[in-house]
């Protein structure tokens, strides 16, 4: 057996991640006015970019990639970055950051960002990091990117203030990512928390700057959220909380009351009222599309996403939404802790890709009803088996099957009703087809 | 006011990364696997245009119907880059080996591995001999030695050389050489329309669909289709085509047939190549009167309309003959064409000079035209530009083939016309 029998290796058609390049710029692009340089070639930069437009459609005004030939590995990229870096003042509105990130093959030869970034005089604050693949994928580059901003520009004298958080591990560029941030935001304000920031989800430089005042750390998605909560701790003392994701109704509430624990809220109460209202207000709803639709039972549900999401999403899957026999968990990376039983109770299965090998037929049933919470990943692998007993909701990127124009949360209540809209009409849907094939 | 595109290209070469292209020239070969000695996420790119290929085939109700081949990366991480990676790679290997039991085995090498120096073509050669299976590599490391073509045909070259024999040709039989979408996409599977009206029978598309071991029976075709392209896919193509005239003995037509003009001259040639002039003659009749049915029912709205031209792609990726002939068919009124500021002086006059072949409108750069968009009906594009006002119709670097690829170009046109919502991009 060869020495890596572990499975690391396996078929990385069968797995969804990005590159680490990525990763920084979505952490950059998450604060407003911040612009991003990419330092490497253009096969990279394009898919970078192209990664970012699907949340962010005019991302080419602030994501700018310097484009040098191969010559530059012997030469180095100098004469191409400046030529960029000059371009800028020109052509953007003037930035309040300019993050510049170098490719795998530019950071190893070794050209000094820093400098030939001084050279080029720039009328406005820069950061500048060595990126790409070697570093890892979309986690490791958000992390040290968000590391990066942190040691630049958070201000150390600052006074701690009850009843402030800040949210960390949340990003514009997961899939709903935006709308989820502002439904935090929502529910933590509340029940009576400040939020100072969510950096790399909305937060201002400005709010960012002033993290050290929070008096808890929120951690959402924790391959995002850990690293950087542990770093606020080192630095300032702040304790944080594996809070995971709250969808569904009880899953909200149960949220909260865990951010309670930690850091006692002045309003939790009025918010368990409403969520009781929106409790029954949905078991109505379902109780009567049921009367006709029947039952929403699945023989096995799949749920495949980023670790956090997929675990926190299976929970409230099996939990609130839909009757499953049998439900898997994949999570498309490890989790920092490895703490599964932190997020999901529920779950009958629970694999991690790039630990544990299993494609994908051989774990989604060939038989019954299949519901499939992934991407268009996983969907492409199930269509080219010609699967036809399976539907699917796109709950992390790619998400190529499926449209998104509203800035619909899933977290909370709200994104409760989404979700079950979702799954009702896409149940229904497909029981109208099946019947017109027969 | 200058007009503006969406997206800003300054590169000349380096465009694009020979690994996927290797990814691509085997990613449907059953009994091939396929390692990418890179960062993991190099492997995550080529999985991605996987994806978006794949919905493009579904979007226009075509279904692949066949799975890729296993993509495996060796993952370089940062500490490879000092003490190297060529153990990370073997481990791969071994692994693949052992789990896939391949027939074949190809490595594309990263740009990081060209940096870091690993021997791979020495770890291939070992492979071979410890594993007695065949193992491909190309000395190309990512955007280093050439891009997404070089990896392309540098693995078709090898497959030819190395695998494909000479056989017993059946008659009236072709084997199509090149990609363009696969069995299912539009190209192969218009082509494939007219062929089997002719008679033809398509024996497979090489080299990245077709099962490695019926490689060999490759060369039973009479004669080779190129679906070829533009600029590099084409001359690449050609070359290719050649080996295997010379190597064995198959003709090849390398005729592209992007327009009405193109697709009559296409048919006409398969024909000759094939000895069925006859059957040919009766095909282009047939498709004469079907095309010309067809988009006489446009007249009636494309007639008059104010149409403008944006160029901004160079000279060997796109030419100007065929959408100039569309446009005249369609009795557009072609109020001028823009060349976008995406050229060099030399490149601009080689464009320039095309253009003023087919057509004597006034021509004008990106600074000076933009009154000339916002008066337009709708904007023929070759990149999208940032004025979001305007009807933009996107001009694909391969264009769709045929009488079918003619008339849904015209198509895509009429509709943008017809079209009473103001401004947004259409593709053909």
């Amino acid at each position: 057996m060869s020495k890596l029998s572990d499975n690391k290796w396996g078929n990385i058609c069968e797995r969804v991640d990005t590159c680490a390049l990525t990763g920084a710029g979505a952490f950059i692009a998450g604060i407003p006015k911040a612009e991003i340089v990419v330092n490497g070639p253009l096969w990279c930069y394009f898919y970078a970019l192209r990664y970012l437009e699907h949340s962010e459609y005019d991302m080419a005004q602030r994501f700018h990639g310097s484009q040098p030939d191969n010559n530059a590995i012997v030469y180095g990229s100098e004469k191409y970055l400046l030529a960029t870096l000059e371009r800028l003042p020109k052509s953007s509105s003037k930035p309040e950051l300019l993050f510049i990130e170098g490719s795998c093959s530019m950071s190893l030869i070794g050209d000094d960002l820093n400098g030939i970034a001084a050279k080029a005089g720039l009328p406005f604050p820069f950061v500048t990091m060595d990126c790409g693949g070697m570093l890892g994928g979309f986690a490791e580059g958000f992390v040290k990117a968000a590391v990066k901003v942190f040691d630049k520009f958070l201000l150390q004298d600052v006074v701690r203030e009850a009843n402030t958080v800040n949210i960390l591990g949340q990003s514009s560029f997961y899939l709903n990512g935006a709308a989820d941030s502002l439904e935090l935001q929502r529910l933590l304000s509340a029940v009576g928390y400040k939020v100072q920031a969510m950096p790399g989800a909305g937060s201002s430089l400005a709010d960012i700057k002033l993290m050290g005042q929070a008096a808890l750390n929120v951690v959402t998605n924790e391959e995002l959220g850990l690293p950087l909560a542990k770093y606020l701790q080192q630095r300032f003392g702040t304790s944080y909380i594996l809070a995971g994701l709250p969808y569904g109704v009880s899953g909200t509430i149960s949220w909260l009351q865990k951010i309670n624990a930690m850091l006692p809220a002045s309003n939790l109460d009025a918010l368990k009222q409403e969520a009781e209202q929106t409790k029954d207000y949905l078991t109505s709803l379902v109780n009567d599309i049921s009367c006709n639709w029947g039952q929403l039972w699945f023989e096995q549900a799949v749920v495949s996403a980023p670790p956090t999401v997929a675990l926190c999403m299976a929970q409230a899957l099996r939990g609130e939404w839909a009757d499953i026999e049998n439900l898997t968990v994949i999570c498309q990376r490890s989790l920092p802790q490895e703490s599964y039983q932190t997020y999901c109770t529920v779950a009958d299965n629970i694999f991690t890709a790039g630990v544990d090998n299993i494609a994908l037929k051989d774990i989604v049933n060939e038989q019954g009803a299949v519901l499939l919470l992934g991407s268009s990943s996983e969907a492409s692998l199930l269509y080219r088996q010609k699967r036809n007993n399976f539907i699917s909701c796109n709950i992390a990127y790619p998400a190529q099957d499926e449209v998104f124009m509203l800035q619909q949360p899933v977290v909370g209540w709200q994104g409760s009703k989404y979700m079950l809209q979702r799954l009702w009409n896409a149940y229904i849907s497909d029981s109208l087809h099946r019947q017109g094939r027969l | 006011m200058a007009i503006k595109t969406k997206r800003f290209i300054a590169s000349r070469k380096s465009c694009s990364c020979s690994m996927p292209g290797i990814w691509r020239a085997v990613a449907y070969c059953t009994g091939v696997v396929v390692i990418f000695h890179s960062p993991k996420a190099c492997a995550h790119v080529a999985r991605t245009m996987d994806i978006n290929a794949q919905y493009r085939s579904l979007a226009e109700g075509c279904q692949e119907s066949i799975s890729s081949v296993p993509l495996l990366s060796s993952q370089l991480e940062e500490k490879h880059a000092i003490f190297g990676g060529a153990e990370r790679l073997e481990a791969c290997i071994t692994y693949a080996v052992e789990h896939y039991q391949p027939e074949c085995l190809v490595i594309a090498n990263s740009c990081v591995a060209g940096v870091i120096g690993d021997d791979v073509e020495a770890i291939a050669k070992e492979t071979e001999v410890k594993y007695n299976i065949p193992v491909l590599s190309l000395d190309c490391c990512g955007f280093l030695d050439g891009e997404y073509y070089e990896g392309y045909y540098g693995i078709t070259e090898l497959l030819v050389k190395r695998f494909l024999k000479p056989c017993k040709r059946r008659a009236k039989t072709v084997l199509f050489l090149g990609d363009n979408g696969g069995p299912w996409g539009h190209y192969a599977t218009e082509v494939t329309r007219i062929l089997t009206a002719m008679g033809i029978t398509v024996i497979g598309q090489f080299p990245g669909y077709m099962p490695f071991k019926n490689l060999s029976h490759a060369a039973e075709a009479e004669a080779v289709i190129i679906l070829g392209g533009r600029g590099q896919t084409h001359i690449g193509l050609t070359k290719i085509a050649a080996l295997m005239q010379q190597q064995l003995g198959i003709p090849y037509l390398d005729v592209y047939p992007t327009d009405w003009a193109q697709t009559q001259a296409w048919i006409e040639a398969v024909g000759k190549l094939l000895h069925c002039e006859a059957d040919a003659a009766k095909t282009l009749l047939h498709e004469r009167e079907r095309f010309t049915v067809k988009y006489a029912e446009y007249l009636g709205t494309t007639k008059g309309k104010r149409i403008v031209l944006c160029i901004g792609r160079l000279l060997k990726y796109f030419h100007p003959a065929a959408v100039l002939s569309t446009i005249k068919l369609l009795q557009l009124d072609l109020k001028g064409i823009i060349l976008l500021d995406a050229y060099s002086d030399t490149e601009r006059e080689e464009m320039l000079t095309e253009i003023k072949k087919y057509t004597s409108v006034p021509i004008y750069s990106a600074g000076e035209s933009d009154s000339l968009i916002r008066q337009a009906d709708a904007v023929l594009t070759t990149h999208e530009l940032q004025n979001k006002k305007v009807k933009q119709i996107f001009l694909p670097m391969l264009p769709k083939v045929g009488v079918a690829g003619e008339l849904k170009f015209m198509q895509t046109i009429y509709r943008t016309l017809c079209s009473r919502i103001q401004g947004g991009v259409r593709y053909v």
